[in-house]
């Protein structure tokens, strides 16, 4: 077995950096071992977003030091942002300085990012003592910036108790898992001023009289997965996007592990720069500000989560409706408003339309090593609004949770169009 | 199924058996449990589905009992065994489950804490389920004592066949236990790591990869264990000095005496492997005493009287059995009934035949032999005696309606490494005789947001409520303590209250004591404001410390909110006059409990005894003008444990005062001593500004963090990187996970003792003494002492029990009022059984109170944490 890994490992080397160099995919498939990571290591989808934002700056950020003339820094064009002090180095390979920049910032931050160090090691072995000076200064300024984001100080919070009381969340099968990240809300931003700054409409009220505007929502949630069919279904697994299901078979027990929404997207990012032939540059940037806008969007999300802890479907149907009646995706461990898929999503979406244009036809392949099809869309509005209606066809999620979602995430990407004008008019630059 | 002349009906619906799609039930047991001639189903269930007791109706049905009866049960139950252990003629059960012995396994193995899991369990009207073997000493009247882990027999890993025999013929029935499954299927690597990528590198059709998937699982092939039973509740682990050897995959098992030499021999089988027989050497080596075997026949279709009940009267005691031939886990055993006995003659053996036909007594009993008895033969009946005789203790009509109310909070979301609960203190209740009536009233401590509540004993001996308007505005402290004491000299009886509680450090909790004076049976807040005593406390004791003639105040320190084991300073409140009070003396005492004032020196001035969770016993004296630490002196050998509560009495009756000390108790996953510590690390270790607290205990010789890998990587989230894999952090020390230089810095608190004990005052000087082993079946927390049942011997009751804590602690209620009998000879003790105290207090008593009614009688007060309290009357004349 041992022989066999390190063969891999050899022909993934060999693969990425000897053979015909195209930068852009290289820093794709660098980014995509940082998720291989995240999702050996059942990464939270709030937690990948920010994973995602942090390392991604970091490789932006080299590459601004090195082509100040072209890229300007962008963590100190954020709101809560940095200003970075980076020694003037002159160095033609870019890709390299660039991943070992996220590499580095992954092994600081990711609990198995030591996993990446062998990888670290050959690549640093083929840059000057200059370079490496450029790469571990902004590594070192951006760890110390996250370091002071809050997510240390999250163990003290205190940890979430179910509330007692009709409508109110409370935890799933099978595991029945603690709720994740309850308080989210105190991490630090990028863009958003404040993790409430787009406070969406309170959910229904929860009531179970028929005719109540809840009692609809339910009933339309238990309807669609009774009556679901083929393409419905194919949709909700699409975007299941859930890192950690419990299987049961018999008396085994164990976990099956896909990437988070947030990696969806930056693998949707990743499929877009390289159909446009964007050169590197403009694929690091790109794949940055749809970092950022995930990090964000599940901010607001979770602020509101906690806010309204809403029960799931699974849990009011299976208590008042019907107890045999199980959802088609496993409902993930946390509350049900606003739907985090239809956040993250339209945001994304709103950014990406930024990048590349309205009418952006695209084959989504991201998710075909975990057995899922290839699925077509004509724009990333419409693969953002499939994404989101997938959480009621899957039986996780309300109506409302969805439509509030999505205008959330509308809010939160455009905010962040607005904020970093600038930066995407870089990507339209021939 | 029915047997309807040779043809069988199934009547499990009518019968009142359930059949319930969750059930994986592996064991099942049938027994006289309730010892009403009738056989009684036991039966064991593997995950969700809990147990089932079922007892018989006598007319072809049952009724299930088990959550009356039984407090808490094995959660993973496999095979189980009923049989008397500890020869007191009741059956015990005693159920397997699969909570390893070693370190390394239980942290592959265990789960985290998932409070929001068991609660739901529990909501949803299941029973306490907890990971681990359960033995379930049968009191006698409708309760179970679950004594496992002091008993020695809690943990055998992956357990399934339990076998209750007498294999060294010494008259204790000791305990086999078959081990070992195929595949470590919850091995938490494999469901959190493994399964997932094997399943995404595998090939072929979904059952083809989930077969090589289930294949790559670690196989742990494991050691029978064979425990001796050595007192009827204590076993010894004899695994390696009784010969077994050897790892297998055993499951089924039987005894039978292969080799007709008087001892049983052990048959079991093994998965994919050849069926192994231990054969037993112990009459062979000398090493038995005596036996007898029954062989029973019956010339009903029942050919073998099954079911038939043995029971064999020596002068050394009474032995009982059982002819039931299913044991253990899926396997039966035609053999003869074997009773080991110590060596002794034999009076008699008394056979009642099956379904309490006839009951017949048979002389002339040579042991070492066998006996054929047939139920047609002769036969010299018995009547069925009666077992009731009058109880220590009777329970008048409730009269004192008052239900405490907890919050029901969860001190571990605000901390999750600290080992225990500090909150479900209550209710302490304060006595006195407010209104000058000559009847002891009662102060009932509130819990957090709700008020503490004067209750005024009636002449007819019921309490009722009484309107306090002050105490109701103070509805929104959480009350520790509370005491009634003269404060300003004016000869009623004034209210001092402590206030407490954990909380988070913003929960806002006003944590201010109170102290109230009387006037005329009403309380109002004293005109002199209390000094600054803005911590959570736990006790005040009145002490007169410097003999001025007004009563001053020692006030415990908890905790500090939200940073266990952190404490404020204790201190002395000294009394100006006139209910003016200010502060003495204050030390830094850790986490005080409990408090009293004792005389150790015999002359006639009161020292102070005080202990805490994580402290010893400390006691305090005032000479030269000052308050001394006298704890050297008086308590040579210090022993720190988790010590509740405190109570001054002769017990040797050589005049002098001693202690008793109610600690943790033994029955418990830890055990503690000079040389293997409970420890507590707490210092910050990830630089966060919060402490946190890993408590360290000893298994197999070396000393283990207790949280599990998600446990602690969750708290210290930079030791994620460090412990990656479950297996990584299996062999941890605590020496592997931190630096030198952060365990050197690092402070730390140990406990020595976990034991309940009274201490014996020889000129001043306490040493220890034991109580009987039923003193630590659970954590004691209220005691009293009292000639109880009027035979002139000073007797010791003891209330507690732990119903809040870490799901892997688990409830410990096996203490239904624990009443233990002087003997007279030196302060010596006898377990009085809960069928002649007549103690069956359900719940966590939190406080014991002795109060006079109008008669004189002496009636007891048992402040029960989130229950009634319950009055208790002694039955005898005095």
């Amino acid at each position: 077995m041992k022989w066999f890994a390190s063969f891999l490992l050899t022909l993934q080397a060999i693969g990425l950096y000897a053979a015909k160099p195209d930068p852009t995919a290289q820093y794709v498939a660098s980014l995509k071992r940082v998720t291989d990571i995240m999702v050996s290591d059942v990464t939270s989808p709030v937690a990948a977003a920010r994973y995602y934002a942090y390392t991604t700056l970091a490789a932006y950020e080299v590459l601004a030091g090195l082509r100040p003339e072209a890229y300007p820094p962008l963590s100190s064009a954020l709101t809560h942002g940095v200003h970075l002090e980076l020694p003037a180095v002159k160095e033609k390979d870019v890709l390299s300085c660039s991943v070992l920049a996220m590499w580095k910032t992954a092994y600081g931050l990711l609990p198995s990012g030591s996993s990446l160090k062998p990888a670290i090691d050959s690549l640093s072995a083929k840059l000057p003592a200059s370079s490496l000076n450029l790469v571990d200064k902004t590594v070192s300024q951006v760890l110390a910036w996250v370091s002071k984001d809050g997510f240390q100080q999250l163990n003290n919070l205190k940890r979430y108790t179910p509330k007692r009381g009709p409508g109110y969340w409370q935890p799933t099968p099978p595991a029945f898992m603690a709720p994740v990240e309850p308080h989210w809300n105190t991490i630090r931003p990028f863009l958003l001023d404040s993790a409430n700054q787009f406070l969406t409409r309170p959910p229904a009220a929860f009531d179970l009289n028929p005719g109540a505007p809840f009692y609809a929502l339910m009933e339309e949630v238990y309807q669609a997965v009774k009556e679901k069919d083929r393409e419905k279904e194919a949709i909700a697994n699409f975007w299941d996007c859930n890192p950690y299901t419990i299987s049961q078979m018999g008396h085994v027990e164990f976990g099956l592990k896909k990437i988070s929404p947030g990696g969806h997207w930056m693998g949707i990012a990743g499929v877009a720069c390289k159909k446009s032939r964007f050169d590197l540059g403009k694929t690091m940037l790109t794949h940055t500000l749809v970092a950022i806008t995930l990090h964000d969007a599940f901010i607001a999300c979770w602020d509101e989560k906690y806010r309204s802890d809403r029960i799931r479907p699974e849990t009011v149907i299976n208590n008042h409706l019907d107890r045999s009646w199980k959802p088609i995706l496993q409902t993930p461990p946390f509350p049900e408003y606003v739907s985090g898929h239809s956040v993250a999503s339209s945001a994304s979406g709103i950014v990406l339309t930024a990048a590349f244009g309205d009418a952006y036809s695209f084959s989504d392949d991201v998710e075909v090593e975990y057995g899922l099809p290839v699925r077509k869309f004509s724009s990333f509005q419409h693969a953002a609004e499939e994404a989101s209606i997938s959480r009621l066809y899957g039986g996780i999620h309300f109506r409302d949770a969805i439509d509030q979602g999505i205008w959330q995430g509308k809010e939160v990407g455009a905010l962040i169009h607005t904020k970093l004008k600038a930066f995407f008019d870089l990507l339209k630059k021939p | 199924m029915k047997n309807r002349n040779g043809t069988f009906h199934n009547i499990t619906q009518q019968a009142g058996i359930k059949s319930n799609p969750l059930g994986y039930g592996l064991g099942l047991n049938i027994a006289d449990v309730n010892c009403d001639g009738w056989p009684d189903i036991y039966v064991s269930n593997d995950y969700v589905e809990e147990d089932y007791l079922y007892l018989n109706n006598h007319n072809g049905t049952f009724r299930e009992v088990l959550k009356q009866q039984i407090q808490h049960l094995s959660n993973f139950s496999m095979g189980n065994d009923i049989a008397d252990v500890n020869n007191d003629g009741w059956p015990d059960i005693f159920t397997l489950d699969m909570l390893p012995r070693d370190n390394e396994r239980q942290k592959l193995l265990y789960a985290p804490d998932n409070f929001e899991l068991y609660n739901n369990m529990v909501d949803n009207g299941f029973h306490h389920q907890l990971m681990r073997n359960m033995l379930q000493l049968n009191n006698g009247n409708g309760t179970f004592s679950e004594i496992g882990q002091v008993a020695g027999v809690s943990n055998t890993d992956w357990s399934w066949s339990a076998l209750l025999a007498d294999y060294n013929n010494d008259g204790f029935k000791d305990l086999f236990v078959t081990n070992g499954y195929g595949r470590d299927m919850i091995n938490r690597d494999f469901m959190k790591f493994y399964a997932d990528e094997r399943l995404k590198h595998l090939q072929g059709t979904t059952d083809e990869k989930m077969f090589g998937m289930l294949q790559s699982i670690k196989s742990t092939p494991l050691q029978n264990l064979l425990f001796e039973n050595l007192n009827g509740r204590q076993f010894k682990d004899r695994t390696e000095a009784w010969g077994l050897a050897g790892k297998d995959y055993a499951h089924g098992a039987v005894y039978a005496d292969l080799d007709n030499d008087g001892d049983l021999d052990l048959i079991f089988n093994r998965m994919n492997a050849p069926a192994g027989v231990y054969q037993n050497m112990a009459v062979e080596k000398g090493l038995s005493q005596s036996f007898i075997r029954i062989e029973l026949a019956s010339e009903s279709l029942n050919t073998r009287a099954v079911g038939a009940q043995v029971t064999v009267y020596t002068p050394k005691g009474i032995f009982h059995g059982e002819h039931y031939p299913v044991h253990g886990f899926q396997s039966s055993s035609a053999a003869p009934l074997h009773i080991g006995l110590p060596e002794t003659s034999v009076d008699s053996i008394r056979i009642a035949w099956p379904s309490g036909s006839k009951s017949c007594l048979y002389t002339g009993i040579t042991p070492r032999k066998t006996y054929r008895f047939l139920d047609s033969g002769p036969c010299a009946p018995v009547a069925e005696g009666a077992r009731k005789t009058a109880t220590v203790f009777a329970f008048p009509p409730d009269t004192l309606k008052y239900v405490h109310q907890e919050l029901m909070v969860n001190d571990f979301k605000v901390q999750p490494l600290i080992p225990n609960m500090v909150s479900y203190h209550g209710p302490e209740i304060a006595a006195g005789d407010i209104n000058g009536d000559g009847l002891q009233d009662l102060y009932i401590c509130g819990p957090e947001s709700k008020p503490g509540l004067i209750y005024l004993q009636l002449k007819n001996g019921s309490f009722f409520p009484s309107n306090q308007p002050a105490l109701l505005a103070d509805a929104r402290y959480e009350d520790a303590f509370a005491v009634f004491f003269d404060a300003d000299g004016d000869k009623d009886l004034d209210l001092y209250v402590v206030s407490g509680g954990y909380g988070a450090p913003d929960s806002g909790l006003p944590l201010q004591d109170r102290l109230y004076t009387n006037s005329g049976g009403l309380f109002f807040p004293s005109a002199n404001p209390l000094p600054d005593l803005n911590f959570s406390g736990s006790v005040a004791v009145p002490w007169d410390y410097d003999q001025d003639g007004d009563l001053d105040l020692f006030i415990g320190a908890r905790v500090e909110q939200g940073a266990y084991p952190l404490a404020s300073e204790s201190v002395v409140l000294e009394n100006k006059g006139q209910g003016v009070f200010d502060i003495a003396w204050k030390a830094k005492l850790g986490m005080v409990t409990h408090a009293v004032t004792i005389d150790l020196e015999g002359d006639g001035l009161e020292e102070l005894a005080v202990c805490g969770e994580w402290t010893s016993l400390l006691f305090f004296g005032y000479s030269g003008g000052e308050i001394r630490d006298i704890s050297q002196q008086a308590f040579p050998s210090p022993k720190t444990g988790w010590w509740n509560a405190l109570h001054p009495a002769d017990l040797d009756g050589d005049g002098d005062a001693d202690l008793i000390a109610g600690n943790w108790g033994l029955n418990a996953q830890f055990k503690a001593s000079d040389q293997e510590p409970v420890e507590l690390y707490f210092d910050d270790f990830d630089g966060n500004g919060y402490i946190d607290p890993i408590m360290c205990y000893s298994i197999g010789g070396a000393s283990y963090p207790f949280p599990t890998r998600d446990e602690i990587t969750d708290q210290i989230v930079g030791l994620r990187k460090q412990f990656v894999t479950y297996d990584s952090y299996a062999r941890a020390t605590l020496a592997k996970i931190f630096s030198p230089a952060q365990l050197t810095k690092s402070p730390k608190l140990a406990v020595n003792s976990l034991e309940t004990q009274w201490f014996e005052n020889r000129q001043g000087v306490l040493h220890p003494r034991n109580l009987p082993v039923e003193a630590n079946f659970s954590p004691v927390h209220a005691i009293l002492t009292g000639d109880f049942d009027g035979d002139g011997f000073t007797d010791v009751l003891l209330g507690g029990n732990v119903e809040h804590t870490r799901i892997r602690i688990g409830r410990t209620d096996a203490n239904y009022g624990c009443l233990l009998k002087g003997t007279g000879t030196g302060g010596s003790f006898e377990y009085v059984p809960q069928t002649v105290s007549g103690l069956q207090i359900q719940g966590a008593v939190r406080s014991l109170k002795k109060i006079t009614n109008l008669a004189g009688q002496t009636e007891i007060i048992a402040g029960i944490n989130n229950r009634q309290p319950l009055i208790l009357k002694q039955n005898t004349k005095q």
